[in-house]
Formats: structure tokens, C-alpha cells, sequence
């Protein structure tokens, strides 16, 4: 009935889904679970409140992406990102501008900032979302070229990336550096998280981009999901640790038990 | 898609299903290609609307206009004259896709050399005890990744390859995995968030 070697896989992912769904509905009988604070998050409504004073833009991306393979959940995370965005852009009055490369994106985002315009109640705004949201192109290097080409026009003094990120991550968070825009940016290729760290003012790494729209909706039921995120990464953790003390000692039955 | 992942492949049923659904996955993706194609074209038309005096980097916008037209003409053609699914057959096409585009990429994809050396000037100051370690093991790495890395370092070549090969497969190593783990399992929770509709920051609600 099932595929050889997927046993172990499948056993783990009810595990912590289990987790998740136990520690949302905890949090919606009111027990409040309290997040750590992640400085990166916390940035943006500063980063967007800058952006306004200094009557610059705010550059927002997903990455390069898409919504129907493994990189599915980092754009979905970073459409999460573009809605509250552009939610503070719509409150604070900022321009906001959101290169797209995915054309399958494209039609998602545009319905993303036109709700969170319409939901601030900029409706003359949220027409022209379609205007916010440019597709650049499919190709990796002409999206960049045409990326970079925004950042040096506009001078954005807020840019924004969550999502997946290849080969472009540090050139554009380096030409973001070099117009002097703050810059907050998260993905979970772990090839990149050292760009990003490197040229950035705040790095979300890995997981913190999956938790974004939990802690920024301040909603407890979200966040309890994230203390069922926790609790996964703690099985993960004794998992390994047992792996570790008995594949020392010489006992095979436990990993042979995982690769089941 | 989940049943058909741990499912066993001899059901045939089920990885039919999942392969339908793969398909119309696909037919979708790519009409949104067209969508793609139309909203360029209405965004530099409105720059060629919008030109002003004295600014002539509307031109740029005829030139991407034309240059989008030609080619998907070129790729029409193609396909109907090498009589294949791929435009690419067509040695036109495929002249300019090797002799324009792929160059290009290259180019680009090469600069990167420059923006890492620029990064890596800003982020190797050893400013704090942590920037210090990074400024240190970064420096070990460039040596080891280097072919005269070895060379330099005369007759305690052989150790310093090893420090390098330590590095990267067991700090480095380690920190990795601790990502993707972590990463691994918050896609997991945003998952669930998702397909239960607690999470709808997405579409562009949920605050």
C-alpha cells in the first residue's frame, strides 16, 4: 500500500502535523503563546515608515520562484509578505512597486495589493495595482538586469525580498545596499542565506520567512502554529541525537527503523 | 498530490490521478505566460504614451516591444516549419537564443564575481569576535577553494586542505542542515496553515 522507504517519512509528517493542529487549537481555547521577537520582521513597518518620509519607494519581491514546485511555500511566504506590505504602504501613503519574474504569480500578486489597498480603504489606489506589480521577464538574468535597473532609477528606500532566491540574491541586495534603501530580505535556499546576511540590514533565515504571516498577523492561532513548527524542529532534534548515540554505539536497527 | 507521494507506485490509479492533475497544472502555468506577455506590453506602452521631451529611454520600450513581437514570430515559424514542439529546432531562432540570449545570462551571471567581492569587503571586517571567526574561516576557505592556496602555505599544504575540507563538511555542514530542517519543517506548518485557511496572508487578507 505504501512506497518502500517512505514509511518513517509519512509516520513523522502526521507527527507534526499533529503538533501544529494540537498547538493551533490549544491557542484557540486562549492560551496565548508568546513568540520570540524577530528583529527582521519588526523592521518593515519602520522600513515602509522611512520609505514615506523620504517620499521614496518601497521594493518588494517574492523571488524568482514559482507557485507549483518545492519552492512553492518560500513565494507563498513572500506573497504573505507583499500583502502586509502593501497594506502599510496603502496606510502610510508610500509607492510601492513589486517586480514579478513568475508570470503564474503575476495575477496572485496584483489580487493581493489590490485587497490590501481596497482593505485600507484606497480604492483609487488599488485600481492601479496592476501598475505596482511589473513582470519583468521568466528569464533568471533578464529579470535581474530589469530588477536592477528599478532599484538604480528609483532609489527605493525600503527593499523588501522573501521567497526563493538563486544566483540574483546578492546582486540585487548589493545594488539595494548601493542606493541606500534599508533592506530586509529571507529565503530557505541555504546557498543564498549568506548573501543575504552579508549585504543586508535584517535577515529572515530559513524557517523565520515561513513564520512571517504568523507573527506579523499577530493572530494566536497563527502563532500557535508556530509552536507546533517548534515542536517538530525539537522531534527532528531528538531524532538526531538518538541517530547520532546509536549509530556510535554500533546499533543499525534505528536507521534502518528511519529508512523504512 | 500527498497520497500519491507516499502511496506505493504500483497504484496505478492513484499516480494516474496525480499525474492528471500534473497536467492541468501545467496547461494553467502556461496560459498565464500569455498574461505574462500582455501586461509588458501594456506597461511600456504606456511608457511610449508617456514620454517626455528630452527623456528617450522610451526608445527602449519600442525596442523591447519589437524584439518581444519578432521573436514570438520567430518561434510561430518554427515550430510550424521544423513541424517539432520546439521553436528551437529552427536554426534562426536558435541562432539568436545561443548568440543573444544565452550570452547575455552568461554575462550577467558572471558579474556576480564583482558583487561577491564587493559583499565580501563589507562583511570581512573584523569588527566583533563573531566577524572575526567569519573573517578567519572565510580567508581559510578562499585559500583552500584556491589552487595556490596550498602552495602558500609550503609544507603545511597537505593540514591546511584539511582544515579547509573540515570547515565545509562540519561546521558549514552542520549549520546547513540545521537550516533545511528547520526550513523542512515550517513549510510543513505553513502547509497546514494554508490548506485549513488560517493563513490567508496570501491573498491579501489576514492581518
Amino acid at each position: 500500500m505504501l512506497e518502500p522507504g517512505r514509511v518513517a517519512q509519512l509516520f513523522f509528517l502526521v507527527v507534526i502535523c499533529a503538533a501544529v493542529i494540537y498547538f493551533v487549537e490549544t491557542a484557540r481555547r486562549g492560551k496565548m503563546p508568546k513568540l520570540r521577537k524577530v528583529p527582521g520582521l519588526d523592521a518593515v513597518e519602520e522600513a515602509v515608515g522611512r520609505a514615506t518620509e523620504m517620499a521614496r519607494p518601497v521594493v518588494i519581491s517574492t523571488g524568482i520562484g514559482g507557485l507549483t514546485d518545492i519552492t512553492a511555500p518560500q513565494t507563498i511566504a513572500g506573497l504573505s509578505m507583499v500583502g502586509y506590505v502593501a497594506k502599510l504602504c496603502a496606510r502610510y501613503g508610500a509607492r510601492l512597486i513589486a517586480p514579478a519574474r513568475v508570470p503564474h504569480v503575476l495575477p496572485v500578486e496584483v489580487e493581493i495589493v489590490q485587497t490590501a489597498f481596497n482593505e485600507e480603504g484606497k480604492v483609487e489606489e488599488a485600481a492601479r495595482a496592476v501598475d505596482m506589480v511589473q513582470y519583468l521577464s521568466d528569464s533568471q538574468f533578464a529579470y535581474t538586469i530589469a530588477y536592477l535597473g528599478i532599484l538604480q532609477r528609483e532609489k527605493p528606500a525600503a527593499h523588501i525580498m522573501v521567497g526563493g532566491y538563486w544566483a540574483e540574491s546578492l546582486q540585487l541586495a548589493e545594488v539595494g545596499f548601493g542606493v541606500g534603501a534599508v533592506q530586509i530580505a529571507g529565503t530557505a535556499n541555504t546557498h543564498q542565506i549568506p548573501f543575504f546576511v552579508a549585504a543586508c540590514d535584517y535577515s529572515l533565515i530559513g524557517e523565520e520567512i515561513y513564520a512571517a504571516g504568523a507573527y506579523l498577523s499577530k493572530d494566536p492561532i497563527q502563532s500557535g502554529s508556530v509552536v507546533g513548527q517548534d515542536m517538530g524542529k525539537a522531534i527532528a532534534f531528538i531524532l538526531l541525537l538518538l541517530g547520532v548515540i546509536l549509530s556510535a554505539a554500533g546499533v543499525k536497527a534505528f536507521t534502518t527503523l528511519l529508512l523504512s | 498530490m500527498i497520497v500519491s507521494a507516499f502511496a506505493s507506485q504500483k497504484i496505478k490509479e492513484i499516480q494516474d490521478a496525480a499525474s492528471t492533475l500534473q497536467t492541468w497544472v501545467l496547461v494553467m502555468v502556461n496560459f498565464a505566460v500569455i498574461l505574462g506577455a500582455v501586461m509588458i506590453i501594456r506597461a511600456h506602452k504606456g511608457r511610449i504614451e508617456r514620454r517626455k521631451p528630452g527623456d528617450n529611454s522610451w526608445m527602449f520600450s519600442v525596442w523591447l516591444i519589437g524584439a518581444l513581437i519578432l521573436y514570438l514570430m520567430l518561434g510561430i515559424y518554427g515550430v510550424e516549419v521544423s513541424n517539432s514542439a520546439s521553436p528551437t529546432r529552427d536554426p534562426t531562432f536558435a541562432w539568436i537564443y545561443n548568440n543573444a540570449v544565452v550570452s547575455l545570462d552568461s554575462a550577467m551571471y558572471s558579474l556576480l564575481a564583482f558583487f561577491i567581492a564587493s559583499a565580501a569587503f563589507r562583511a570581512f571586517k573584523a569588527r566583533t569576535k563573531e566577524a572575526a571567526v567569519l573573517l578567519l574561516s572565510g580567508g581559510a576557505i578562499m585559500l583552500y577553494n584556491a589552487p595556490a592556496g596550498s602552495v602558500v602555505f609550503g609544507p603545511l599544504g597537505p593540514q591546511f586542505v584539511a582544515l579547509g575540507e573540515w570547515i565545509m563538511n562540519v561546521p558549514n555542514m552542520a549549520g546547513f542542515r540545521g537550516i533545511i530542517i528547520g526550513a523542512a519543517v515550517g513549510a510543513i506548518a505553513l502547509g497546514i496553515r494554508v490548506m485549513t485557511g488560517r493563513e490567508r496572508g496570501y491573498l491579501g487578507g489576514g492581518e
